[in-house]
């Protein structure tokens, strides 16, 4: 073979050299691509959600499901105030079909025989639906998530899936209600999932951000019917929100709280309905926490080993429930200080709620109802046992019994354990007619306020 | 006698909640120098467009003062409020909630 001139030999080897160096840098481009890829893997936050992780926990069956698609269909009634088991049963159930089927991205929501429902039932199990999009988004998936379903025959239950239900949540823009359509509706929606606390203490947070807006929202509801909160009711409303919010901020050691609001006022009987709802531990569980040999811990002890000895405790009256009760009093704190009284937004929020009920229902049939659903317990608040000081200076005390004492079981219709059922979190529901009465908390708009 | 305002008006309103940011703002106003100059009047002052103080933020922001204080009478002599009637109505539930011991399981 002849040999290559020097020049050209000279000028091969450069090129050759050159490329070498190219695919070097190629590789080691791609090389510093896959380090970056897999630390921001592990640096991610909610890549899997954590929310879908904790109800799929506690599901006692699985939900029917294909590996790419699942379908949940709603019975008669999927309520949380009403039927609290039926509905956390089936949330979680299709929690663990999304958590077990992770190529699962099309889910059919069957409302066809759904009568009855409630605005916090359909707001968590859409919020999971929400909670699937952001995950396989998160995980970049390419194929897109996609909702599909039939709606319910009754037309007043139509108009709350269309305003507030799936439809709103995963903005299925052709189905979606009108401008005008809109109007007949009041909706409130807020969620704080950012997992940060506003540091800025001179600043309002997001949390009383919303709770401003809520304020804001019940008094539209008002105006509805020519009445508006008053001072009072403005204070009340945002002092059990703002309480309420910062209970789960500081207690559930998980920040994901939603605050949500409902009324149809082209619906025959108007209902306005508010859930305020969070993940993480229940109420009973922050005070299971509590060190056995702590004063806190003590007052508690003293109600177990009464209704220990008193054989109260059965399926039903669990010593969670008596835990939950006990926390709902005032002056109760899993997290004590001198001067501290962490109990009060219960309190408050349950004071906010009998004056509601006691302005409602003197022109309805319909009974206004609130409920806590924490863990495995469920409280129902009807009216039928009211918040009051049993001595002067002692603080409230609702014992769901006769006598509105705690060392006595409570009604088992108002206080029971959801035995093989649990939702990790706290559940706050609020349903009442809508046609007020006279009260401190709401007056009659003047023309020139109405103007304002 | 000296005079100190603190005013609400630039504190981010209308609602004010949580206890967290009670006690951050207390360490922000450095309250606690406040309460040990007695020679020191505060004067705060609440908008009327606030909608509500919760009991958690008003207990963080104040509580110390208040159990400092020792007495209602001692506690709004040193903070002197400026604040819509049902706010001031709410200021002294919250101060009675700070002396009240807890006294429902005793």
């Amino acid at each position: 073979m002849p040999q290559l001139p020097d020049v050209v030999a000279k000028l091969l080897s450069r090129k050759r050299l050159r490329k070498r160096m190219r695919a070097a840098a190629r590789t080691n481009k791609w090389k510093r691509f896959v380090v970056y890829r897999q630390i921001r893997k592990h640096q991610l936050f909610g890549r899997k959600s954590k929310i879908i992780q904790m109800l799929a926990a506690n599901a006692d069956r699985p939900l029917l499901s294909s590996p790419y698609g699942i379908e949940v269909t709603l019975k008669k009634r999927f309520s949380m105030i009403d039927a609290p088991q039926d509905a956390i049963g089936l949330i979680c159930a299709y929690a663990l079909a999304l958590r077990d089927g992770p190529k699962i991205s099309h889910v059919k929501f069957d409302h066809w025989l759904l009568e009855e429902t409630d605005l916090a039932a359909n707001a968590i199990l859409d919020l999971v639906t929400v909670e699937r999009k952001a995950e396989l988004r998160s995980q970049g998936r390419t194929k897109k998530f996609s909702v599909s379903g039939v709606y319910p025959r009754s037309k007043s239950v139509k108009n709350f899936i269309k305003a507030m239900g799936i439809i709103k949540h995963m903005a299925v823009k052709h189905e979606a209600p009108t401008k005008e359509e809109l109007k007949r509706f009041r909706l409130f929606d807020a969620r704080n999932r950012h997992y940060r606390l506003n540091p800025d203490a001179t600043a309002a947070d997001y949390k009383d951000k919303q709770v401003e807006k809520f304020v804001d929202f019940t008094d539209k509801c008002l105006e509805c019917i020519n009445w508006g909160l008053t001072d009072q009711g403005k204070h009340s409303l945002g002092m059990y929100a703002g309480e309420i919010l910062a209970n789960a901020e500081d207690h559930a050691e998980f920040v994901d709280w939603s605050v949500v609001g409902y009324l149809d006022i082209g619906d025959k009987t108007p209902t306005c309905e508010i859930a305020i709802f969070n993940f993480g531990k229940s109420i009973a569980e922050t005070f299971l926490d509590l060190d056995r040999s702590s004063p806190e811990w003590e007052k508690f002890g003293k109600y177990l080993d009464l209704h220990k000895s008193k054989g109260f405790f059965k399926d039903d009256w669990r010593e969670e429930d008596l835990l939950t009760v006990v926390a709902l009093q005032q002056h109760v704190s899993s997290k004590p200080k001198p001067g501290a009284s962490r109990g009060q937004g219960t309190v408050f929020f349950i004071e906010f709620f009998q004056e509601m009920y006691e302005q409602c229902v003197a022109r309805s049939d319909r009974k206004a109802q609130m409920t806590v659903v924490s863990g495995s317990t469920y409280v129902l608040f009807d009216g039928t046992y009211r918040l009051a000081e049993r001595e002067e200076g002692k603080g409230k005390v609702i014992a769901f019994n006769e006598e509105n004492d705690l060392m006595l079981p409570p009604s088992s219709a108002h206080v029971r354990g959801m035995n093989g059922t649990h939702f990790p979190g706290t559940i706050i529901s609020v349903r009442f007619p809508f046609s007020v009465g006279y009260g401190a908390m709401v007056e009659e708009l003047q023309d020139e306020k109405r103007e304002n | 006698m000296k005079n100190v305002k603190i005013d609400f008006k630039s504190l981010g309103g209308p609602v004010y909640s949580g206890r967290p940011r009670g006690v951050a703002l207390r360490e922000r106003l450095a309250l606690d120098n406040l309460d040990e100059d007695q020679s020191t009047v505060v004067s705060v002052c609440v908008p009327d467009s606030t909608y509500s103080m919760t009991s958690s933020f008003f207990l963080g922001l104040f509580g110390p003062s208040v159990a400092r204080a020792g007495s209602r009478e001692a506690f709004f002599g040193k903070y002197h409020f400026q604040a819509k009637p049902v706010l001031q109505k709410a200021f002294d539930g919250y101060v009675d909630i700070a002396l009240q011991t807890t006294r429902l399981f005793n």
